[in-house]
């Protein structure tokens, strides 16, 4: 079958947070809510279940519908990529603390939540997921949580992820710079005092629009 | 002028009364400290000192957050994080995000950060507000000990214990491995949370 090529959009700049999947499946498109939803359940599942072969379905499951949306598998298995270590010291410690039965178990239900977690990750996007926050947050009302304040802090939080991250690296370069790369002090001051520079300017930028108390 | 003005003495007084009304600015600094932990949590491990120790930068931030903000705004900062995480944003460490974390064995640590924010946020407020300016910084390095190892550790060891299926003194040797890095992130954030106080005490003022 041959797919009608597209025009490519222009990428936004996203290296921290941009780990989407490209394309438009039925992953893509099904509510973020939803998705959200059936992430929690599939999650306390496998938590609830603690069963080796729950945990190895639910990675079938995944696996499946990752094949099924088309998205690249080699995006899913990245997370492995970055764990990896993580996972092997944790498989050595249960062989020797625990039994073999337990360490595929342990294994198993851990792979199992953050694979579902990360085909989440790879079909939404960002803004979309403080949307689900907010409605989450609606039965709480009555308790003095204000829904609208924290999508109001969570957008302002997606926004300055980005610009911290340059910060921190701009410092690490600076104190490697003065020979101080060991220096945790050197590398963490300039990156907390423009994160308070950037709240100032943030809450001075929502005054000048009238926004004063929430 | 005078309106302003009028207003800004009847907010006072009602903050003598009771807490102050969460204004935008408050809103900034809960929505860019989120980000700050974000962003450190993402900082692949950093060698210090003279052995060169790895030290993930996580609980720095949390640390930074409940000693800059306060109990309170540090605490919604820091769930805020949390919350995010959990619904699926790549924002803990090793970009990881979504309740899939509650399966892993940095449970108990990431359920715990909000609480810790909050009692470090207590006794940053009160050494801030009647401690003595010279004793300010062991204070905080205090506050920030105390509240890693009163809430932090505790609850981490506990998470560790019920997902990794170990007893809790397998999961508290564990659990050593991370307190000399602890007791530096602890000095590091406050001496860095005294600076921020020096340089804009409008962080605190009214709180």
């Amino acid at each position: 079958m041959r797919i009608p090529r597209r025009p490519r959009p222009l990428r936004p700049r996203e290296q921290v947070l941009g780990r989407r999947a490209p394309g438009d499946s039925f992953l893509h498109r099904v509510p973020s809510g939803a998705k959200v939803l059936v992430l929690a359940l599939v999650t306390a599942t496998v938590l609830l279940a603690r069963d080796p072969l729950v945990s190895a379905g639910v990675v079938g499951v995944v696996l499946g519908a990752v094949v099924a949306a088309r998205i690249p598998l080699l995006m899913v298995l990245g997370l492995i990529r970055r764990l990896w270590i993580l996972l092997v010291v944790l498989v050595v410690l249960q062989v020797m603390l625990n039994d073999p039965l337990t360490a595929a178990e342990v294994l198993s239900r851990i792979l199992a939540c953050l694979l579902a977690a990360q085909l989440l990750l790879l079909t939404t996007e960002p803004a979309d997921l403080v949307g689900v926050l907010r409605r989450v947050l609606a039965p709480l009302r009555p308790f003095g949580v204000r829904p609208g304040r924290v999508a109001l802090a969570a957008l302002i939080m997606l926004r300055a992820i980005p610009y911290l991250a340059d910060l921190f690296h701009l410092g690490g370069q600076q104190a490697r710079a003065r020979g101080l790369e060991r220096d945790l002090r050197a590398r963490t001051v300039p990156l907390l005092l423009g994160a308070v520079d950037h709240a100032r300017n943030t809450g001075r930028a929502l005054n000048a629009r009238g926004i004063e108390e929430v | 002028m005078s309106k302003p003005a009028a207003e800004a003495s009847s907010t006072e007084m009602t903050s003598r009364r009771h807490r102050a009304p969460i204004t935008a600015q408050d809103i900034a600094l809960i929505g860019v400290f989120a980000a700050l932990i974000a962003v450190l949590a993402f900082a692949p491990p950093i060698p210090v000192g003279n052995f060169g120790v790895p030290i993930t930068l996580q609980t720095l931030g949390v640390a930074l957050t409940g000693l800059v903000l306060g109990p309170w705004r540090g605490a919604a900062a820091t769930g805020l994080y949390v919350a995010l995480g959990l619904l699926g944003l790549p924002i803990f460490a090793g970009f990881v995000g979504g309740f899939g974390v509650l399966a892993g064995p940095s449970a108990g640590y990431l359920l715990a950060f909000p609480l810790t924010a909050l009692v470090t946020g207590f006794i940053a407020r009160a050494v801030l507000s009647r401690g003595p300016v010279r004793w300010r910084v062991p204070l905080l390095f205090l506050a920030a000990i105390s509240g890693s190892m009163l809430v932090t550790h505790p609850l981490g060891i506990l998470g560790m214990s019920i997902n990794l299926e170990v007893g809790l003194r397998e999961a508290f040797f564990f659990d050593i491995a991370f307190w000399p890095g602890d007791v530096v992130k602890s000095l590091v954030a406050a001496g860095a949370a005294a600076l921020v106080h020096r340089a804009a005490p409008w962080i605190l003022t009214r709180r």
